[in-house]
């Protein structure tokens, strides 16, 4: 089974970038614009990593994580925030609910990489 | 101009780390300040601004990013690895103006000043200058991106203390 | 004669076949006229259907006065009269609650057509031209008493269903209420706003709060990503802690850690698993910072009593803790010392003789009065520590 990764953030530019970042190796992305959206995404596919924001509309990325991890089949899904956001409050917060990693943006693309290939095993498409 | 003796710190100051953490970052480009504010011809004409709101308990203001398009274009093509359509040239400059207001919003958090931050707005017009209003501070900075001729932009942080 | 008109009428029939049944004849009427003759001869005209409650009004002021001090079934008012006309009178009285509710009927002159029409839009139940023809004024009068009647009933029988069934929403509410006593604001919302609640009764329980402080300081010089790493390792390790020792890990609130022990089923040892995972932590909280070299400390309360527990949500069900022993473990946590376990009179009468413990003092705890509280030292054997 090829690893689900699955970006929450409400900037489309992020997520393309995430999209452009994963596109050379072996895996299903997916994306959603809120909290929200995000939930529903999870339920369905059941990825393998998310790479979460904090600030977005109708569903923030604390509560999505928070309501995320009230499921006993999610408790362990392995989360990297990727975030503007980095007040000592909210770092603790989601430390608590767990997450793996913490970006904060700006940030460089191949370091996020490495932390993703820490996760799951990404492999690279071979060259068509 | 702030100085800086205000307890916000100097706006200036934290403008110019916060973009020069961006650009080096995130675009992997180097930028310095324009010491002279009207020696840029390429901020005379239509710019793209981008405006996002820091508010917290005791402070409220703005972030207000504004890039010729040309420069739009080239970081959009950095950071989607493609020539983005008007779209997606509008939307990066939202997020470049998110990641810098994040930066700034760092340094007023550990000034004592917590806050959170609004959604980016994007739009296009002459260039546009923030008012001072009542007990603000604001700084207003004019950059260019070396080694491109047309990469210059502005930047503009307005912080009012209400509390 | 009187014998056919006792069965068309049902009830008692007076001698004067005129008159209009004997529960209509109770009836308070008022009669407005500023002319002495008119109200003399309604009245006697009303006298003479079988009516015996007649008042009379000289002008629009005086009726509204007069509706005031008494409860009438029906007014019979003058159209033409100076200072306030019929119109303004109706008017007056539809603005009036108290009294907007008695029927009116209009004496008109023969000309004022319009005048009655208006009348009636105003408010007025019906128009007589003057002088009212006695027939008429017989069928216009009865007619207009019978629907009061009607509607005064009706109103009755609506009251009296209201009022039973006020009644039963009154005792479901009561046994609710309890629950909602003590349920704290947010939650009550919540039950509002159409979440379930599956509630178990009262069980005594040991609950603990635990508060990881000094971490903003750490923060200004460690990176996020360093910070969250060294935050997972505390508290993946509290959580296999909590887990050997038989204690449930409840939803953090804020930023604490609410743990309790004797729930979902109940054990009779709560307080000292409770006491006895929250010395390992402290334990293993050193082990970390001198690992990672930090200096985070963390306060602990612990407090036994009575919750509600339960489950609440609409989709996804939040197993959730209520109730003041809830608060007063809080209280317990927020008024604890770092790097010590803070404990109430109640825990420590659970773990006598299991742990060595320290006076404190007192501490006011809201709905306890002062609470007298130790601090955890240690196991009494120490061979049970590791």
């Amino acid at each position: 089974m090829n690893p689900k990764i699955l970006s929450i953030d409400d900037s489309k530019t992020i997520r393309m970038l995430l999209k452009r970042l994963f596109t050379p190796f072996v895996c299903e992305l997916f994306e959603a614009g809120d909290g929200q959206e995000g939930l529903e995404v999870v339920n369905r596919e059941k990825p393998d990593l998310i790479i979460l924001d904090y600030n977005m509309p109708v569903m923030d990325g604390v509560t999505m994580l928070r309501q995320m991890r009230e499921n006993t089949e999610f408790k362990r899904l392995p989360v990297i925030m990727l975030t503007a956001e980095a007040s000592p409050e909210i770092i603790g917060t989601v430390a608590r609910l767990g997450v793996r990693d913490y970006v904060t943006k700006p940030f460089d693309s191949d370091q996020l990489l490495d932390k993703v290939i820490r996760v799951v095993n990404l492999e690279r498409r071979p060259e068509a | 101009m702030s100085t800086s003796t205000n307890p916000l710190g100097d706006l200036s100051a934290a403008s110019g780390r916060a973009l020069k953490e961006v650009f080096a970052k995130q675009l992997k480009l180097q930028i310095f300040e324009s010491p002279v504010s009207d020696a840029l011809p390429s901020l005379e004409g239509k710019l793209l601004h981008s405006a996002v709101s820091i508010n917290g308990e005791k402070i409220s203001g703005t972030v207000l990013l504004q890039v010729p398009e040309a420069l739009a274009q080239h970081v959009t093509e950095i950071m989607l690895g493609s020539e983005g359509d008007a779209e997606e040239i509008r939307d990066v400059t939202g997020e470049l103006c998110n990641m810098i207001a994040g930066r700034v919003k760092a340094e007023l958090h550990a000034s004592g000043f917590p806050a959170t931050l609004g959604t980016p707005t994007v739009s296009i017009g002459q260039r546009i200058a923030l008012q001072l209003r009542g007990e603000s501070q604001l700084s207003s900075t004019d950059w260019s991106v070396e080694g491109d001729q047309s990469g210059d932009f502005n930047l503009q942080v307005q912080i009012r203390i209400i509390s | 004669m009187s014998d056919i008109l006792t069965s068309i009428q049902g009830s008692e029939v007076s001698e004067n076949p005129e008159e209009v049944s004997q529960s209509l004849q109770k009836a308070e009427i008022l009669v407005v006229d500023d002319s002495r003759m008119m109200r003399a001869g309604l009245t006697r005209s009303l006298k003479q259907l079988g009516f015996s409650h007649i008042s009379e009004a000289v002008d629009g002021r005086d009726a509204i006065t007069k509706l005031h001090e008494k409860s009438y079934d029906l007014m019979l008012l003058d159209m033409e009269m100076p200072e306030m006309n019929g119109i303004e009178v109706l008017t007056a009285m539809r603005l009036d609650p108290k009294i907007g509710g008695v029927p009116v009927i209009v004496i008109s002159g023969g000309e004022q057509i319009e005048m009655a029409v208006q009348c009636i839009e105003a408010g007025a139940e019906d128009y007589l031209s003057k002088p009212p023809h006695q027939t008429l004024l017989r069928a216009r009068v009865t007619t207009s008493l019978e629907k009061k009647r009607l509607r005064d009933l009706d109103k009755l029988r609506f009251a009296q269903l209201q009022a039973e069934k006020e009644l039963v929403e009154l005792e479901k509410e009561k046994s609710e209420k309890l629950l909602l006593n003590i349920l704290p604001g947010a939650i009550a919302g919540r039950l509002k706003g159409g979440e379930k609640t599956i509630a178990n009764g009262h069980t005594t329980v040991s609950v603990m709060f635990a508060d990881l402080c000094g971490f903003t300081a750490l923060s200004r010089k460690t990176n996020p990503a360093d910070l969250v790493t060294m935050l997972n390792g505390i508290f993946t390790a509290f959580d296999t802690i909590v887990e050997r020792h038989g204690v449930e890990k409840i939803k953090t609130i804020g930023d604490c850690y609410m743990m309790v022990g004797g729930l979902p089923t109940h054990r009779d040892d709560h307080a000292i698993v409770v006491a006895s995972a929250a010395l390992e932590m402290v334990h293993a909280l050193d082990q970390l910072n001198k690992l990672n070299g930090t200096e985070l400390k963390m306060r602990i309360g612990i407090h036994t009593g009575p919750v509600v527990a339960g489950v609440i949500g609409k989709i996804k069900f939040t197993y959730d803790l209520w109730g003041d022993t809830v608060n007063v473990a809080s209280r317990m946590e927020s008024s604890g010392m770092p790097g010590m376990v803070h404990i109430s009179e109640q825990t420590e009468q659970k773990l006598r003789g299991h742990f060595l413990l320290e006076e404190r003092g007192f501490v006011e705890c809201k709905g306890l009065g002062q609470v007298k509280t130790f601090f955890l030292k240690g196991h009494s054997n120490p061979a049970i520590s590791n």
